[in-house]
C-alpha cells in the first residue's frame, strides 16, 4: 500500500510536469497525449496489477509481468532512438555555431581587420 | 585563357601537418591561385603549416566537426569571396594536383554542374586500389544507391567541382563523411548536370589511416540514415 502511494505520487508529479512543459509550449501535443497515455498507464497498473493478466490474455503473452517487461523495452528503444536523432541536430546547430564564428574570421579577414 | 582567377579550391583539413604543404604546392605548381584551406579544429601544426606557405587563405574550425561541417564551411566562404567554380581536394595527398586541375576544365569547358573524380570508372586504374577501399566504396554505391536512386562508381570521392550556381542548390547538412553520398544524393534530386571523370588515387599508408575504416564506415551509415530522419 505505502509503495502504491508513493508510487502514485511520484506519477502524479510528472503528469503535473508534463501538463505545465505543454502549457509553456515546450511540448507538442502528440507527445502530450504520448506520455499521459505512458504515465496513466503506470499509475493504473500499480492499483489494478490484475490489468497486466487481462492485457497478457488478449496480446497472448505469458504472464502480465512479462507484458509489463516487454512494453518497457519497447519504450525504452524508442527513447533512445529519440535521444539519437536530438544529439544528431545538437551536433548539426554546434557546427552551425563554429561555421559562423568561422566566416566571421573571414569577413574579417577580407575586411583587412584581421589581428 | 582559363579563368584560375574564378575557381577556388577547397581543402578541409583535419590534423595534415604531413602533407598539407605538400599538396597546396601541387595545386600552386598546375596553375591555383585561389585556394582556401579549412583547418577542422586540427590539433597539430596544420594551421602554421598552411600560413607559412603564404597566398592562401585560411579559415579555421574552433572545435572538430568532420568532413562534412569543413566542407560545407569551404563553399560558404568561397561563394562569399565571389568563386564561380569550387573544387574540392583532398589534404592527406590521395589526390594528384593534374587531376584536380583535369576536374577544374571539364566543370568550366563542358558547362557542367557537378563533375566528380573516380577512381573505378575505368578498369585499369583499379590494380592499384586496396581491396579493403574497394570494398567500402562499393557499400557506399549501394547505401547511396538506396537512398538516392543516384548510380555512380564512387560515392566517397573527395575530389569533385562545383558551379557556384549548384552550390547554392544543393541542402547539405551533414557533419561526418557521410556528405560524400548526400552530395550525390541532393545533385540527383536537383537533376544537375553531372559527370564522373576517371582520376588516380595515391595510397600510402597515410592517407589510408585517414580513410574510411570499418568503425567509420557504421558510424557513417548510422549518420547517414539518421540524417534522413532529419530532413
Amino acid at each position: 500500500m505505502i509503495l502504491q502511494v508513493l508510487i502514485s505520487l511520484v506519477v502524479g508529479l510528472i503528469l503535473g510536469e508534463i501538463v505545465a512543459e505543454y502549457r509553456q509550449k515546450n511540448l507538442k501535443l502528440a507527445f502530450l497525449l504520448f506520455w499521459l497515455l505512458v504515465w496513466g498507464a503506470v499509475g493504473l497498473v500499480v492499483w489494478f496489477p490484475a490489468l497486466t493478466s487481462d492485457l497478457a490474455q488478449i496480446l497472448q503473452i505469458g504472464r502480465g509481468m512479462d507484458v509489463v517487461v516487454y512494453l518497457s523495452v519497447v519504450l525504452l528503444f524508442y527513447l533512445n532512438f529519440r535521444f539519437l536523432v536530438r544529439m544528431e541536430k545538437m551536433r548539426r546547430e554546434i557546427t552551425k555555431i563554429v561555421r559562423k564564428i568561422a566566416l566571421h574570421q573571414l569577413d574579417e579577414q577580407t575586411s583587412g581587420k584581421s589581428d | 585563357m582559363f579563368p584560375f582567377d574564378k575557381i577556388w579550391v577547397v581543402i578541409p583539413a583535419f590534423n595534415e601537418e604531413r602533407t598539407i604543404g605538400q599538396v597546396i604546392d601541387g595545386l600552386k605548381a598546375v596553375g591555383f591561385t585561389k585556394i582556401l584551406v579549412v583547418n577542422d579544429g586540427s590539433s597539430d601544426s596544420t594551421e602554421s603549416k598552411v600560413k607559412e606557405l603564404g597566398e592562401v587563405v585560411l579559415i579555421g574550425h574552433l572545435i572538430n566537426r568532420g568532413l562534412g561541417g569543413a566542407l560545407v564551411t569551404g563553399f560558404q566562404a568561397t561563394l562569399r569571396l565571389g568563386a564561380e567554380w569550387v573544387v574540392t581536394c583532398d589534404a592527406d595527398g590521395q589526390h594528384l594536383a593534374a587531376d584536380v586541375l583535369r576536374i577544374a576544365r571539364i566543370l568550366v569547358e563542358e558547362k557542367l554542374d557537378l563533375v566528380v573524380g573516380s577512381r573505378f570508372v575505368e578498369k585499369d586504374r583499379q590494380k592499384k586500389i586496396p581491396l579493403k577501399r574497394k570494398l567500402y566504396n562499393h557499400l557506399g554505391n549501394i547505401v547511396t544507391q538506396i537512398l538516392s536512386g543516384a548510380k555512380v562508381t564512387d560515392s566517397q570521392s573527395g575530389l569533385r567541382g562545383f558551379s557556384s550556381q549548384t552550390l547554392e542548390k544543393l541542402d547539405l547538412g551533414s557533419d561526418g563523411m557521410e556528405i560524400s553520398s548526400e552530395i550525390i544524393r541532393e545533385s540527383f534530386r536537383s537533376q544537375l548536370r553531372y559527370q564522373e571523370v576517371p582520376i588516380k588515387a595515391i595510397y600510402s599508408p597515410y592517407s589510408l589511416s585517414k580513410g574510411q575504416n570499418f568503425a567509420k564506415g557504421i558510424k557513417t551509415l548510422y549518420s547517414l540514415l539518421l540524417g534522413e530522419i532529419l530532413r
